[in-house]
Parts: structure tokens; C-alpha cells; sequence
């Protein structure tokens, strides 16, 4: 799974919102579609989605934002994501995701200058009973130690 | 006869490797020639074993865990051998888990869904 979208372009996005804004619930499909075809939700899409919903751009502004797998900007070729939540800090996750930053450069959060690797928090995999672990563009790691995460790294950067 | 040998398919499971260690089986038996047919099932829960490996037997499901892609070749030639492998578990359905820290009134429960969700081949 790569994460490399088209650019943006207002007409692409008003027709994918077109294409969806008959269903029942549409403005989390409407936003997937938009993640799906760019990468991330362009800002600019917010109020399109907005009027061809007849809703406010508060309420879709706040359905964007309380769901952290919408990207408010394109994210780097590879997708590193750490878990960060209580089990796998419990089991070594705080010393294998400052070895992670250390070895791509970067903070949590953040993406690489050369837009290859982009290492995120991720709170829960529901992989605590092989804590820590991870996911790497979507494929599940469990029982991470140094060696897994700097195959890890490794692989992303490749 | 055709081994029936039984991995988790489970997130979890693969998470840890099962997928490799699948794939290491079936390099395995045809390396040795013997025939085998890998089920791919739900896991049993017992994450800590996982990848789980399980052989049909007169005796039952004979598990080893946790197994890597790099302790195929041993397991195999343990299951076709019938000979000890310091991976063994013995019987899958006799694994003691967990009920040290059980009420005795949830055993039943706790036991039976996740054997279930083990023994029966995954779509």
C-alpha cells in the first residue's frame, strides 16, 4: 500500500464528491474516496464536501479532524507506524521508537526530506499479547526488538 | 496419506510470522517429498505460541509453538517422526491457559470460542 495520490484538482474532487454524495452517511466515504484518490484531504475540499452535503464546514471540518487516518497533507511513499499505546510502552516501545527517529532523522509524526518515509504514533494495533508492534504500509509486526525495527526502518527507506 | 497441518491465519499470528513459517512448511515437505495440505485457520488465542503449528493425529491436534520460518525443516521432520521437538506442546486442545487467573465459571467460555476459532479452516 503506498500512499502517493494524484495532485490535487478541484475538478477531480467535485466529481469523487459528486460520485458519492447520493449514498445514506456519505461524508466519511466522501472523505476516504478524496484520501484515496490525493493521498490527503486538500483543505480546500473541506467546503466543497460541505455544500454538496448541505452541511456546515464546522461539522465537516470535525468529522476530518477526530479521525487521525485522514491526512491534512500528503504522506512520504512508506507509512511507518509505531504503537505508542500502554501495553507496547510497557513491553520496550519507548526505546524502539526513539531508535526509530534516531535512525530516519525525524520525530514522531513527522516525514523524511525526501518524502520517503513518514513515522506515526498509533494508538492500539490490538496486538498487545506480542507487544511492541507495528504496521509498515498496513502489514501487521509483532514482537518488535532492534533488530525488527531496523529491518523496518530499513525496508521503508528502501 | 496427505499430513494435515494446521497455521493461523489470524492477524496476530501473521503479525509474528506465520505466513513465512507456512510458506517454510511447504518448502519442507517438498524438499522431502512427503505430502501435506496446510489449513489455514483462526488462532486459539494462545498468542504467546504463536505461529502455532498444529499436525492431525490419532491422539488429536499435536501443537509446536512458537515456530519460526528457520524451525521448519525440524518441525516437520518431528511431526513425520512422532519424535521430540523442544517446540512441542503436545496436544492443542490440552493446553493449559489462563485458568490460574479464571473464575472456574468462565473456563467453559474462555475455552471453548477460541478452540473453535483454531480448529476450523479460515475462508
Amino acid at each position: 500500500m503506498m500512499s502517493v495520490g494524484e495532485p490535487w484538482n478541484p475538478a477531480r474532487g467535485a466529481e469523487i464528491i459528486a460520485e458519492h454524495s447520493h449514498l445514506e452517511g456519505p461524508t466519511l466515504v466522501i472523505l476516504h474516496a478524496l484520501q484515496e484518490a490525493f493521498g490527503y484531504v486538500p483543505e480546500a475540499a473541506i467546503p466543497m464536501v460541505a455544500s454538496a452535503l448541505n452541511l456546515s464546514r464546522a461539522e465537516i471540518h470535525g468529522v476530518f479532524t477526530f479521525y487521525h487516518d485522514f491526512r491534512r497533507a500528503p504522506a512520504g511513499r512508506h507509512v511507518l507506524k509505531l504503537c505508542r499505546a500502554e501495553a507496547c510502552q510497557a513491553a520496550g516501545g519507548d526505546t524502539l521508537a526513539a531508535r526509530a527517529e534516531a535512525k530516519l532523522g525525524i520525530a514522531l509524526g513527522d516525514t523524511t526530506a525526501d518524502d520517503l518515509v513518514t513515522l506515526e504514533p498509533i494508538y492500539c494495533l490490538g496486538l498487545c499479547a506480542t507487544a511492541p508492534s507495528a504496521m509498515l504500509d498496513g502489514r501487521l509486526i509483532g514482537r518488535l526488538d532492534e533488530a525488527r525495527i531496523d529491518a523496518l526502518v530499513a525496508e521503508a527507506q528502501r | 496419506m496427505t499430513m494435515r497441518i494446521f497455521v493461523s491465519r489470524d492477524a496476530g499470528a501473521v503479525a509474528v510470522g506465520a505466513d513465512e513459517v507456512a510458506l517454510a512448511l511447504g518448502l519442507a515437505a517438498a524438499k522431502r517429498g512427503v505430502e501435506i495440505e496446510i489449513v489455514r485457520t483462526g488462532s486459539r488465542g494462545l498468542y504467546w505460541l504463536e505461529p502455532m503449528v498444529e499436525v492431525a493425529t490419532p491422539k488429536g491436534r499435536v501443537a509446536f509453538g512458537p515456530v519460526t520460518e528457520f524451525d521448519a525443516n525440524s518441525v516437520l521432520d518431528a511431526m513425520l517422526s512422532d519424535q521430540p521437538h523442544p517446540l512441542w506442546l503436545g496436544v492443542a486442545d490440552e493446553i493449559p491457559w489462563a485458568e490460574a487467573a479464571d473464575p472456574p465459571d468462565l473456563r467453559p467460555l474462555r475455552r471453548d470460542r477460541p478452540a473453535l476459532a483454531g480448529g476450523l479452516p479460515r475462508p
